[in-house]
């Protein structure tokens, strides 16, 4: 077992993103399969998707599930290889920087969509 | 008691582990999550950061459910993650509730009926033809 501050932190985070993202899961599982109770259903849900608060939140949910990924490949890494303990804790510092950047990145390519009028460049793939 | 294994090694999992699915339990979460790395990280590229989530209208979902690669894919991540992520819940609801078997039995029962009901219903979605507008 690991002590100290940041084998810590990255349990709580770690359980925290995960329940957050099933919730998303089960949310949208439910949002996106009603497709197939027709189009009024579909238009309906898909209207509270519209609202700034929850395109704002998804972001968020992005950099949850980017947590989560990146500090689940630092537990397997702990868990299968011979150095993963060892380096258990600068393996959380990368696992919280490739989240940040996928967070970036989800922010970047979103903020012209969310904020036209503030935020007028075209994202390097011009959507 | 059951508890979530909290070991660094596959060694040590197998030494802690108070049932054999316990320990199938343990190896699927690593298995899996590292599957999911990859496909939720895809999934999250393609329909959030390369498209915008808001074009994501009936037509556009319609579909893509028509594209059977598409699905399989869907498939995977549903199956995957409501396993992952309901597993999951199942060890944070046993150490929240260590102490407190009736709470844990009724946070359980919600957990696994909600979980339950939106993976049929994920599935179903997947399953039942939807007409795409303009193509029949």
């Amino acid at each position: 077992m690991y002590k100290g501050r940041e084998g810590q932190w990255a349990f709580f985070l770690h359980r925290l993103s995960g329940v957050a993202i099933l919730l998303y899961l089960i949310l949208h599982t439910v949002s996106i399969g009603s497709t197939m109770l027709g189009e009024e259903v579909y238009g309906a849900v898909h209207k509270l998707y519209e609202l700034m608060p929850f395109r704002l939140g998804l972001i968020g949910v992005a950099g949850a599930v980017a947590y989560h990924a990146f500090n689940g490949l630092r537990i397997v890494a702990m868990d299968f290889t011979s150095w993963g303990v060892k380096y258990q804790r600068q393996l959380w510092y990368a696992a919280l920087v490739m989240a940040a950047l996928f967070m970036l990145l989800t922010l970047y390519a979103n903020l012209p969509r969310l904020f036209p009028d503030i935020f007028t460049y075209k994202t390097i793939w011009g959507r | 008691m059951k508890m979530a294994i909290k070991a660094r090694s596959f060694r040590d999992a197998k030494a802690q582990a108070k049932s054999n699915p316990e320990l199938v339990w343990w190896v699927f979460m690593r298995l899996s999550g590292t599957a999911l790395v990859l496909l939720t990280l895809f999934h999250l590229f393609k329909n959030h950061i390369a498209t915008d989530e808001a074009g994501w209208d009936y037509e556009a979902v319609a579909s893509s459910y028509a594209d059977w690669w598409n699905k399989l894919y869907l498939f995977a991540l549903l199956g995957l993650g409501m396993m992952h992520g309901g597993n999951g819940l199942r060890y944070v609801i046993d150490d929240a509730t260590a102490k407190n078997p009736v709470a844990r039995f009724w946070m359980k029962s919600i957990a696994y009926t909600l979980i339950g009901a939106a993976l049929v219903f994920g599935l179903l979605a997947l399953i039942v033809k939807i007409p795409v507008p303009g193509v029949g």
